[in-house]
């Protein structure tokens, strides 16, 4: 290339560079992206650089077999072992397999509930839907792994000897198929992710027109082609993006299948991840983690794909003034009851469940002479779980309940917040390349496992770095954590929320003479302000109940309610760990009635009427 | 550098630090306690969580608080490297029990010490002074006193028979370290398995690995053993009343103290050929660079009185090192000659260089 093509070429850039910066202080909006890139790029790609670094760097433990060998140096180890080498088939293929095994099938499963659930809701003139739709909800605001805990109270069998489950005490044998493995991890999995295919089918459902359906009755369709030709195919996307956003949050569940797969050594990805932690092994961990952030974005890409196709259809939607229900007739009553037995079993008994271990002193024996107070409000005895007092007594319950209050209202606020500015500057700069990286780079923490996201932030934020001090051992990194891996609900929520708001608002701030910063402050917030709290709810939520994501951040003296029950079940305490696993989820349920309350917002939207 | 030098390396180093651990000046009790009273905090790592019950001890002598956390054995080394790679100076002690970790990335560098009053150093045997150990531990079969009278198992080769199969319950050595050393230990130990062997059977091993070791390992994996999280899960599996047909479980001996708590009935096997199983250590470090260095002195101390260790030592099977320390006298075995003869110790030669691959093996065969 000739000097002066170069030179011109370079000019050319500066020039460039000197016009993006230009426009930039007389855009707002730009500026605002640019620091947000910033903070999502640092928050969100940091991690993943770091564990690609980790899966390729020697660990100082490994550094010890190898001969000549530097902890820190280069190394394609870990990836040998992982993909190539005879362990190729435990490290990876069989816990990928079993993965897959599970959540096809735990997704489809989930995703029927979901839909059944919502069409009745939504559609139908069931009595009592509204009571419903709230209900339904409730297994995915309790943390994942209570199911799990509850089906192996009720169907323990004698694989793990010990005390009997509650069924084989009543005198059924079990075989270890419905105890143990692949299909009791598909049950309770399906029964904790089905509320997302719930909230989504039945969104889709209550904005279709109903118009059509009658037009289309109007022209001698009978009611099963209207099911087929048109509610099947209005409400396609939303099945579909309920059913990847299943696939893609059981990929990286983990306390099911570690309560319920471990006994009969039934290995997946996330508990193969887990167990490459625990034994010192965190560059096969990462790899792992990666493979399943791969896996992930797959799925959505092809969701992606698939709703783009569709989108033709999702444009026609409207709400409809009047809705006609599908009446069920005589068996009305019947379903009901049914539905109401069903989420009966799902929410109520496993609660029961949970709360018998925390009242018997022997476990296992489930006779009323068994039934003790003191788990909840004894005094300390040096005789009973080495002199551990009721958990009501305990100060170090309040200090943890205190605490997950704390991070449950600061993570989510901070998250609705910047899922508010996001959702700003993706509308504001709609088209623009920008405005695709940030809201792809926001979604991304919800494809990143959660142990393996603590893990990075352990080792991101061990160290000052740029301009952040180290915040290690602090609870603002726990706030910072929380409020990342939530960020995609909040993000979605920003967005939506700014959808609807128009740019003439802004506009005639502009031609007011307002600044931008006073647009902000005196526009657009106040007229956010329904959809900053509605960004708080999920967030709040799943901040309150997570463990996995903390786990390995928490240090001694900030102890939340799950760490703390995590800790007593390491003790092998499972009546005051039961305890407070029940504490924690009346915390997140009285909290979410109240933000439910203040914001007359309600996870299941209007479903029921 | 071959395996065997990797562990002479890491003996050499130890060495060099006993020497270096010698040149303390003479001690200042009063001093120390003045210091650490007003240092006021001590932040304690361990892989127990008895660690706890020693707090109110403090707490009343010295008006210490202790706070402490606990970690699996890997994690604890795991983090404390990333603190000290970072400059993090946040924690004074650690109860650690990851054998390999201590010593080949902990003490080479400088990250730990071993710390032992002059008055209690003296006393101690050598072997466990650097790295300092003040627990040890045994692991051994246990079984349910309900239904046997005596431990159905005599010999280690019995857990690979079909009689067993499904019968057999541990941690998970994929989580636990210390079965896998054990397990190494096995392997190192290979003869001694092959005379047990032919104890048990009558006739010499067949083998179809490398030695008599890898193969009881093979076998034991092939046995459908049962894996869980804790040894208090082993304890509860195997010492529950009223089952039938229990299953035996390797546990710590400690967990014996359920049959009060939580009503079970748990017998310790007395004798089983070639080893009942083993003991590990835990060491008691103190942190370099800490922030609470005297703080740690006076829980160092308090460890080795009766008082400190009663937490541990009021339950059959846990031990201080120190010759002079109080344990429970209705331990049914005996004291710790007694026990560190009746089970194996773990050694750092065993653990550097089988403990990989045994891990890798184990895995393998238990598909």
């Amino acid at each position: 290339m000739h000097q002066a093509a170069r030179q011109s070429k370079t000019n050319l850039f500066f020039l460039r560079l000197w016009n993006l910066t230009k426009r930039g202080f007389a855009n707002p909006p730009f500026i605002l992206s640019i620091v947000l890139l910033v903070a999502l790029l640092y928050l969100v790609i940091g991690p993943l650089i770091t564990m690609v670094q980790s899966a390729f760097t020697l660990h100082p433990r490994d550094a010890l077999f190898v001969p000549g060998a530097k902890p820190g140096q280069f190394t394609t180890y870990y990836f040998v072992r992982t993909f190539l080498s005879n362990m190729k088939g435990v490290l990876f293929f069989e816990p990928l397999l079993n993965t897959l095994l599970i959540i096809f099938p735990m997704s489809i499963l989930a995703l029927l509930i979901g839909g059944v659930l919502a069409w009745l809701v939504v559609r139908t003139d069931l009595p009592g839907r509204r009571m419903i739709a709230r209900i339904a909800i409730l297994p995915y605001t309790l943390p994942s792994w209570t199911l799990a805990l509850a089906w192996i109270t009720l169907f323990k069998n004698r694989r793990i000897g010990g005390a009997a489950g509650i069924l084989e005490w009543l005198g059924f044998n079990l075989p270890d198929w419905v105890s143990f493995g692949p299909i009791p991890i598909i049950c309770v999995m399906a029964l904790h992710y089905y509320p997302f295919s719930f909230l989504l089918i039945g969104g889709a459902l209550r904005d279709i027109d109903t118009r059509l359906e009658e037009s289309a009755l109007v022209l001698g369709a009978d009611q099963k082609v209207i099911l087929r030709r048109i509610v099947f195919s209005l409400v396609t996307p939303a099945v579909l993006s309920s059913w990847i956003l299943t696939l893609a949050r059981g990929l990286g569940s983990f306390g099911a299948p570690n309560i319920l797969g471990r006994p009969v050594n039934f290995q997946v990805l996330s508990t193969r991840l887990y167990s490459n932690m625990q034994t010192g092994r965190p560059g096969e961990a990462y790899l792992l983690a990666i493979f399943m952030i791969i896996l992930a974005v797959l799925f959505l890409y092809l969701n992606q794909k698939v709703i783009g196709t569709r989108k033709g259809f999702v444009t026609i939607t409207g709400k409809a003034s009047t809705k006609s229900m599908v009446r069920l007739g005589r068996y009305k009553y019947l379903i009901s009851f049914l539905v109401y037995l069903f989420l009966f079993c799902v929410v109520v008994v496993p609660l029961i469940v949970l709360g018998l271990e925390t009242v018997v002193k022997v476990p296992g024996n489930y006779s009323l002479s068994n039934f003790t107070t003191h788990f909840w409000i004894g005094k300390s005895d040096p005789a009973i779980l080495s002199g551990q007092p009721g958990v009501l007594r305990d100060p170090q319950m309040w200090q943890s309940l205190w605490n997950t209050l704390k991070l449950g209202f600061l993570a989510s606020l901070s998250c609705a917040i910047a899922g508010l500015l996001i959702g700003y500057t993706v509308v504001r700069l709609r088209g623009r390349w920008l405005s695709n990286i940030l809201d792809q780079l926001s979604f991304l923490p919800y494809l990143v496992p959660s142990i393996a996201f603590g893990a990075t932030y352990l080792s991101l934020f061990a160290k000052p770095r740029l301009f952040l001090p180290s915040l290690y051992g602090t609870f603002t990194l726990l706030i910072v954590v929380s409020m990342v891996k939530n960020l995609p609900f909040a993000t979605r929520a920003g967005i939506s929320g700014m959808m609807q708001l128009g740019h003439e608002i802004e506009e005639a701030g502009i031609v007011a003479g307002a600044s931008w910063l006073t647009r902000m402050r005196r526009l657009i917030l106040p007229l956010q302000r329904s959809g900053l709290l509605n960004g708080i709810l999920l967030p709040m939520v799943s901040a309150m109940r997570e463990l996995s994501l903390i786990i390995i951040l928490i240090t001694p003296g900030t102890h939340l309610l799950t760490t703390l029950t995590f800790k007593f079940t390491d003790y092998g305490y499972y009546s005051v760990s039961n305890a407070l696993l029940l504490i924690n989820i009346a915390l997140v349920l009285v909290s979410t009635v109240i933000v439910q309350k203040i914001t007359k917002d309600d996870l299941s939207k209007g479903l029921g009427g | 550098m071959s395996r065997k030098g990797l562990a002479i390396t890491i003996l050499a180093v130890l060495c060099v630090s006993l020497v270096a651990g010698a040149a303390f000046a003479a001690e200042n009790w009063d001093e120390i306690i003045a210091k650490a009273k007003e240092e006021g905090v001590v932040v304690a790592w361990g892989t127990s969580s008895r660690l706890a019950r020693v707090a109110p001890i403090l707490e009343e002598q010295y008006g210490i608080k202790l706070q402490n956390a606990k970690m699996s054995d890997m994690e604890i080394t795991e983090r404390l490297v990333r603190e000290k790679q970072a400059g993090i100076n946040s924690v004074d002690f650690i109860m650690a029990e990851d054998i390999l970790g201590v010593a080949g990335q902990l003490l080479p560098f400088g990250y730990v010490e071993s710390w032992i009053p002059e008055e209690s150093a003296a006393k101690l045997d050598p072997a466990y002074r650097e790295p300092f150990v003040f627990l040890i531990q045994p692991r051994t079969i246990l079984y349910n006193t309900e239904v046997y009278d005596e431990c159905p198992i005599t010999n280690l080769w019995q857990l690979t028979t079909p009689e067993w199969r499904g019968m057999v319950i541990m941690r998970d050595p994929e989580i636990t370290s210390t079965n896998i050393s054990f397990f190494a230990e096995i392997v190192a130990r290979a003869d001694e398995m092959a005379a047990a062997y032919k104890e048990y059977f009558g006739e010499e091993i067949k083998l179809t690995t490398e030695n008599a070791g890898w193969e009881f390992i093979k076998r034991l994996a092939q046995n459908d053993v049962v894996t869980v999280a804790s040894d208090d899960d082993v304890a509860e599996a195997v010492g529950s009343r009223g089952q039938a047909d229990p299953p035996v479980g390797f546990a710590t001996v400690g967990k014996v103290r359920l049959n009060v708590e939580q009503n079970l009935v748990l017998g310790v096997a007395e004798h089983i050929a070639p080893i009942n199983g083993y003991h590990y250590p835990a060491y008691g470090l103190i942190v370099t660079d800490c922030p609470h260095p005297n703080a740690a002195k006076v829980l160092v101390r308090t460890l080795l009185t009766d008082e400190g260790m009663e937490a541990w030592t009021q339950d059959w099977g846990n031990f201080s090192t120190h010759p002079d320390i109080w344990y429970n006298p209705e331990n049914p075995l005996g004291g710790l000659d007694v026990w560190t003869s009746l089970t194996w110790p773990l050694t750092l030669e065993a653990t550097a260089q089988y403990s990989r691959d045994v891990l890798d093996f184990w895995i393998l065969n238990r598909r």
